[in-house]
């Protein structure tokens, strides 16, 4: 029914286009005739119309040309690679201050809580997480172009894992005081927020020696804020500065706060820290309204 | 038996009295509901994974004597089950998939699953039995830990409390009252 249908209607079409075609070819004179008279009015308007279109893009045809250039795509691309480098160092110090992993992304606080009860193990667990930090970015943005999307968590856990076997058995070789004070906290490491944090949002989207840097970065901010829990608590808590075997005698047995070596005493000693950085962002806060108040 | 499900509960609770495992403590502790739900998913996990471990460590890594391997393989048996159990959430249950979000992933990067691993394989040198035990044990601690967080959070919502105070800073200090209450178990070892 419907083929029916289709060449019924393919009928009635093509004697019309015929008729249509007749009726073309029976008036071509006419229409000859009219394209000449249509033809005669465009002609005349024309010079006018050009005169107009010329005076407008001789103003405006420097900025037209350079609208036109830079959305070519390369010149694109090159204005965005400018805008997106950030220099090495500013990457470096972004790590240490401003985007400080424990206190402002409150990442890898297991170790940053567990371990900060003396000094070997802060410094020592900060220089090993420097350490695989640095080289797992590196390697990481090395091949962030080869990892397919779906497997890349596996994948840079893999890398991270592998490096941390490398201190692992590097502090097990040479300091095994060390080694035996960090204990499993060592492979703790290899499920640190930090470095898969950081692999994920930053190396895997950025250059080699960028990636260096904030690994770099994030590490000494991470072993800045370990020195700095690991001096309150162990002077506050147990009145001596230990480090490695050199030991300082700060504050005599009896002033001492022995909890804030236990658990409970992190938590609180963390509190009262973040609590400080607070208050000081909602002092540049308040500040900040401020100025535009009285403006 | 029942000592080790009583020190892993009580005595060494693995976020109160051995501070692992703080990363979902704070970020999924906010609502009672997703709390139990992480905790449900941190269960299966834990035990799963650590007999796995279990089994490959004793009766592959150290016959062939290929120990340097321990943390790689750990973190594989880690991740894939993770990969499992976020597979069975999205197709059992979507809700719980959209609540959890991106802490469902994370659980491979939760310290106290691989910490298990370790201690049933290396420090503690547990058997078979033992091992689903503490495994259990542990991850029972977890979820009521973060079970119990989670509700003082979401009456601490309501509270008046200082703005530099509110967030993370008051339940850091929660977390060290709970802390305090735990330690008094300390003397039944």
């Amino acid at each position: 029914m419907a083929e029916e249908e289709r060449k019924v209607a393919k009928k009635s079409t093509t004697p019309a286009k015929k008729t249509t075609a007749k009726k073309t070819t029976s008036s071509t004179t006419k229409k000859a005739a009219k394209p000449a008279s249509a033809s005669a009015v465009p002609v005349k308007e024309k010079p006018v119309a050009k005169k107009v279109a010329r005076q407008n893009t001789e103003t405006t045809s420097l900025k037209d040309k350079e609208v036109v250039l830079n959305e070519l795509p390369k010149a694109k691309a090159k204005k965005e690679n400018n805008k997106k480098g950030p220099s090495f160092f500013k990457v470096l110090v972004n790590g240490i201050l401003k985007q400080n992993p424990v206190f402002i992304g409150l990442l890898g606080l297991c170790s940053s809580l567990a371990l900060t009860t003396n000094l070997t193990n802060a410094i020592g667990m900060g220089g090993s997480v420097i350490f695989v930090l640095t080289l797992s970015n590196l390697v990481i943005s090395l091949l962030r172009k080869l990892v397919p999307d779906e497997i890349r968590t596996p994948i840079f856990i893999v890398v991270i894992a592998s490096f941390v076997t490398v201190v692992q058995l590097i502090l097990n070789a040479f300091i095994p005081d060390l080694y035996t004070s960090l204990g499993a906290f060592l492979s703790l490491i290899a499920v640190n927020c930090i470095i898969l944090g950081r692999a994920e949002s930053f190396a895997s989207k950025n250059g080699p020696v960028r990636s260096i840097a904030d690994g770099l970065g994030m590490g000494i901010g991470y072993t800045l804020t370990l020195t700095v829990l690991s001096l309150i608590r162990g002077i506050i808590g147990s009145g001596t500065i230990e480090f490695f075997s050199f030991s300082v005698r700060v504050l005599p047995a009896s002033f001492t706060i022995a909890p804030l070596t236990t658990a409970m005493g992190a938590f609180i000693v963390f509190a009262i820290l973040l609590s400080l950085i607070n208050r000081y962002k909602f002092y540049k806060e308040d500040k900040a309204k401020e100025n535009e108040v009285n403006k | 038996m029942f000592s080790i499900i009583f020190s892993t509960l009580f005595i060494n609770n693995i976020i109160l009295n051995k501070i692992i495992g703080m990363c979902p403590f704070i970020g999924v502790s906010t609502k009672r509901k997703n709390a139990l739900s992480m905790g449900m998913a941190v269960i299966f996990v834990i035990v799963c994974s650590s007999v796995i471990s279990w089994a490959l460590y004793n009766y592959v890594l150290v016959p062939y004597e290929l120990t340097y391997l321990t943390t790689i393989i750990f973190i594989l048996v880690i991740a894939s089950f993770v990969q499992l159990v976020e597979m069975v959430v999205k197709r059992f249950s979507p809700g719980l998939y959209s609540t959890l979000g991106i802490y469902l992933p994370l659980i491979t990067t939760n310290c106290a699953v691989l910490q298990v691993a370790n201690d049933v394989t290396l420090s503690l040198g547990y058997g078979i039995g033992n091992t689903i035990v503490y495994s259990l044990g542990v991850s029972l601690g977890f979820t009521m830990a973060i079970f119990l967080f989670s509700a003082i959070r979401e009456q601490l919502n309501g509270a008046p409390i200082k703005r530099h105070y509110k967030g993370v800073p008051i339940a850091f200090m929660t977390a060290f009252a709970m802390a305090l209450a735990f330690l008094g178990f300390g003397g039944m070892a």
